[in-house]
């Protein structure tokens, strides 16, 4: 539904020339939910721009549903109104000069007689029930509350029903609890209308527990495209491991190539670990070991050469409610493990725990 | 679903190409271009000019024989001495009055701030040569009512006060620059975070010190930048001067050009008139570039000041009711005090102070005389089809300047802001003389633009956009980039989307221009009494300057007092129509 070739985009501003995008390239089926995941500044927002129209790119390619609106090569750039697509945005840009019924139909209208008044009508009403504000129609936008204002936006990007739905952070000013139930409401919506969705976020929880693809973004580029498992169990990259969940850095060096079963051999400084190695990894070359919390349990057996078991003191336990967070000190590093809040581990207790080798990933440095 | 190949897509391009919608970009920025710099080149071009009219302007006849009689005539160094004073010092005056009100309205417990914050902008109503001839009647030497009285009652040999003096001029111009500087610096005060003082609070500084260190430190930028608005703003006053100076040959810039051009004793210098007017646009060139670098300062300190706070408020304790007396008199000065005197002068048969006679000798002669004057209906259609024309016109092109300057990635947006603003520096008077050897070129080509009400009109416009734009680029900082995008995602087009969003959001910002626009047009006399020509082109404030020049004072005792009513009237109706409906539209756009 959407192809994207060569994306770059560069702009002058008063700081000089900013690379916002520096070549992307990536397609999303019809129906998929797509999400692009990164830290602000990424090129994430400029990306999703770029697709609506609103920006311009550089260099680069974008079609939609087969249709070109973007080619530099060719020299062709279609205006947003004639992009069959439909944006929900951060701030939800509700028109405060009109009521609700009016900012539904704003879309409509755009199409200049394609409809009458009934089926405006009609289908204004079908928008706002689709969203739960029915009875809302003669509200006047501003008196909305921020999960009505948002639910608003939503109905006026569907109205149209449009090929493509754009969803710019749309979650990100509403509160905590809010924020859950809608992700569920959101997903389920767009997957029950088969509407191909592209998602901008910069929060992993949102990214994962919503998507169909997930690629990850830093500095212009995509580092990463995979489901939310691949990228939360197989970070590619460091930045892609640090900027999804938690997670413990060893610096490593190889020591043991891959086994029969995929698993080589790496010297951290606080002891030997088994671990999955990147390709063409050679003997010497200097890794990180990538390692969850939550992976990581205690253990009973002395630490040996090839156990993955190491041993340290605990030197700080931070209580969260459904876990208890400790930080083992083991030679110079510090090693996070999550446990059952009911353990009987404490705060300077020596405690012997296992990394499992199947667990532990070890990227380049 | 996927991206054709190249040579396929070459017979796509009915898809519109990069850099068309750049287009009307294009067009407003000639248009300013055109309206700007023409008749800044002429303004140039015609000081350098031998031609004794001109209509008889050719690029042979150039030489510096202007500058050299201007500028060797010591005459001219008294007029510099003069304007300058005059402009420091109404600057002065106003910004201090304009700042203690603002800050009196903004931040402490005055009683009846509503009112206050609804009277100070109202005094905008009183034209400048109206009060000039009202503070004639009250304190000229000879028969200024207040003199007549003081000598009078204390047996005083010679008039205590005289108005035909410099500090006479920085006295009113000072009062008349006090409502636009309240105007600028509300905001200002407004949108300070107090969570900025209260930091300098809880890091030790005491109040005095505070104030001086982090809120003066913050509003420093936006303060100069008032001052600079001001101060060109005095200087391109004419009729005040006009008014005071004139009679007793205390000349500023703009008085001296008008005497060059209209002296009885021989032709028009226009040469030499332009070799004066280039010393504005010198000042004209350096105020933008200064203004331009301080508005920049005080946008960078406005991302870290926020909105919508509700500032704590200081005691004024014993000083509350001493304080609220000094505004009203503010308010009597420059509105009521002017007002009363033209009501009394209006129902008099001939100029008296005020006495049990004269009161007993009251009739509505004044008004009849002049409802049967022939020229009046013409006049005042002349007035209204200019008024509307300029306020609209100056609407609609500092609107779309705005969207070029704030919302696009034009690459002579700043320019554009730039051309925009220097005609604010640009004297009416010099402005109108460099328009007038265009138009005098224009009726070569036989289009009759000369001396009609739309060359006034043009004139006009150019020295508004500068206003305009100030408040549109302002306002449409206030309206979040989505709401723009969300129509434009909607399937709006460009101009949809102005028309939909745009208009409707901006539309009180729209009609504090137009209004402000009327306001400064049918006061203003410079540009009308420079460009119109013939009496079927007069409009209301040269008809009233000419019978006031003629000493009809009575007559303009009741021309002047509809004058003030009917701007009441108005600015008050508009206010409600205008303001009224949008209030919590402009709450809820600045999320």
């Amino acid at each position: 539904m959407i192809r994207i070739k060569g994306l770059r985009v560069r702009y002058e501003s008063e700081r000089g020339v900013v690379d916002a995008v520096r070549g992307i390239d990536l397609a999303v089926a019809a129906g998929q939910f797509y999400t692009l995941l990164g830290p602000s500044g990424c090129g994430k927002t400029t990306t999703l721009r770029c697709l609506a129209g609103l920006e311009t790119a550089t260099e680069g390619e974008i079609a939609i549903g087969g249709e070109i609106v973007y080619s530099s090569g060719n020299r062709i750039s279609v205006p947003p109104y004639r992009r069959d697509i439909g944006m929900v945005f951060q701030s939800y840009a509700i028109w405060p000069h009109m009521n609700v019924f009016e900012n539904v139909a704003f879309p409509l209208r755009e199409m200049r007689g394609r409809f009458s008044r009934a089926q405006i009508r009609d289908k204004v009403e079908k928008a706002l029930h689709l969203v739960q504000l029915d009875g809302l129609e003669t509200r006047p936008a501003p008196f909305l509350s921020g999960g009505q204002q948002q639910r608003l936006a939503l109905a006026r990007a569907l109205v149209r029903e449009p090929k493509v739905l754009l969803l710019d952070e749309p979650l990100s000013n509403l509160d905590a609890k809010l924020r859950e139930d809608t992700r569920i409401e959101l997903r389920e919506l767009v997957k029950r209308l088969g509407i191909t969705t592209v998602y901008v976020t910069h929060d992993q929880l949102e990214a994962l527990t919503m998507s169909d693809l997930v690629a990850v973004m830093e500095g212009g580029r995509i580092v990463q495209e995979a489901s939310p498992t691949e990228i939360y169990r197989m970070p590619k990259e460091k930045f892609v491991a640090n900027f999804i969940g938690l997670t413990n850095f060893l610096d490593a060096k190889v020591i043991g190539l891959a086994n029969g079963e995929g698993l080589g051999e790496v010297e951290t400084s606080s002891g030997r670990l088994r671990c999955h190695l990147p390709e063409d990894t050679a003997i010497g070359d200097r890794v990180v070991v990538v390692v969850r919390p939550e992976d990581i349990g205690l253990s009973t057996e002395s630490p040996s050469q090839v156990n993955n078991v190491l041993e340290g003191t605990v030197a700080e336990a931070s209580f969260l409610g459904d876990a208890i967070e400790f930080q083992v000190a083991v030679s110079d590093n510090r090693i996070r493990l999550k446990l059952h809040p009911n353990t009987s581990v404490r705060k300077g207790d020596a405690v012997r725990f296992l990394l499992p080798a199947h667990s532990c990933r070890a990227l380049a440095s | 679903m996927s991206v054709a190949t190249p040579s396929l897509s070459r017979f796509q391009i009915s898809l519109p190409r990069i850099g068309v919608p750049s287009l009307w970009h294009w067009i407003v920025f000639v248009v300013v271009l055109l309206l700007v710099a023409t008749p800044l080149l002429f303004l140039v071009l015609g000081s350098f000019s031998t031609a004794r009219l001109p209509s008889e302007f050719s690029l042979t006849d150039l030489s510096l024989a202007n500058y050299i009689k201007v500028w060797s005539d010591p005459g001219t160094y008294a007029v510099f001495t003069n304007t300058v004073i005059f402009a420091v010092g109404s600057t002065f005056v106003g910004l201090v009055i304009a700042s203690a009100l603002a800050w009196l309205v903004e931040r402490t417990d005055l009683p009846f701030k509503i009112w206050i914050y609804a009277g100070v902008p109202m005094t905008l109503v009183m034209p400048g040569m109206l009060q000039a001839m009202a503070w004639v009647l009250l304190s000229s030497p000879r028969i200024g009512f207040i003199n007549v009285a003081l000598m009078n009652i204390f047996g005083l040999s010679s008039p205590p006060f005289n108005i035909y003096t410099l500090p006479g001029m920085i006295f009113i111009e000072g009062l008349r620059a006090v409502p636009t500087a309240f105007l600028m610096l509300v905001p200002l005060l407004r949108s300070m975070d107090p969570a900025l003082e209260e930091a300098a609070a809880t890091s030790g500084a005491r109040p005095w010190s505070s104030m001086r260190k982090v809120t003066l430190g913050l509003m420093l930028p936006g303060l100069m930048a008032v001052m600079i608005y001001q101060f060109t703003s005095v200087l391109e006053g004419f009729e005040v001067p006009g008014i005071l100076g004139l009679p007793t040959g205390i000349y500023v810039f703009s008085t001296k050009i008008y005497t060059v051009l209209h002296s009885a004793s021989a032709l028009p210098a226009y040469g030499e008139a332009n070799a004066l007017g280039m010393l504005y646009v010198l000042i004209a060139v350096v105020s933008t570039y200064l203004y331009s670098r301080v508005i920049g300062k005080s946008e960078r300190y406005t991302i870290i000041t926020g909105k919508g706070y509700r500032p704590k408020l200081s005691k004024l304790g014993f000083w509350r009711w001493p304080a609220f007396i000094l505004v009203l008199l503010f308010i009597s000065l420059s509105v009521i005090i002017p007002f009363a005197v033209f009501a009394y002068v209006s129902f008099l048969p001939f100029l008296q102070a005020p006495s049990a006679k004269a009161f007993a000798s009251m009739s509505w002669d004044n008004y009849a005389t002049i409802m049967h004057t022939e020229q009046l209906g013409h006049m005042l259609w002349n007035t209204l089809i200019m008024t509307v024309s300029v306020a609209t016109g100056t609407v609609v092109l500092s609107f779309l300047i705005s969207l070029v300057v704030v919302r696009s990635r034009f690459w002579g947006r700043k320019i554009l802001d730039q051309m925009a603003f220097v005609p604010h520096a640009i004297p009416g008077m010099v402005m109108g003389l460099a328009l007038l050897w265009i138009y005098l070129q224009i009726d070569k080509l036989d289009i009759g633009l000369f001396g009609s009400i739309w060359s006034i009109v043009i004139a006009f416009i150019i020295g508004y956009i500068s206003y305009g734009t100030r408040v549109m680029n302002a306002a449409l900082l206030q309206v979040h980039k989505d709401l723009e995008d969300a129509a434009k995602m909607s399937g709006a087009r460009q101009w949809r989307v102005m028309w939909r969003v745009f208009c409707p959001l901006l539309m009180p910002s729209m009609t504090g221009i137009w209004i402000w626009t009327i306001l400064h047009v049918i006061r203003a006399a410079g540009k009308p009494l420079i460009l119109a020509d013939g009496s079927e082109n007069e409009v209301l404030a040269v008809v009233i300057w000419n019978m006031w020049d003629q000493g009809y004072v009575e007559a303009v005792g009741a021309i002047g007092t509809i004058l003030i009513l009917v701007m009441l009237a108005f600015t008050l109706l508009l206010r409600v129509a205008g303001f009224g409906r949008s209030a919590h539209i402009q709450g809820a756009s600045g999320q």
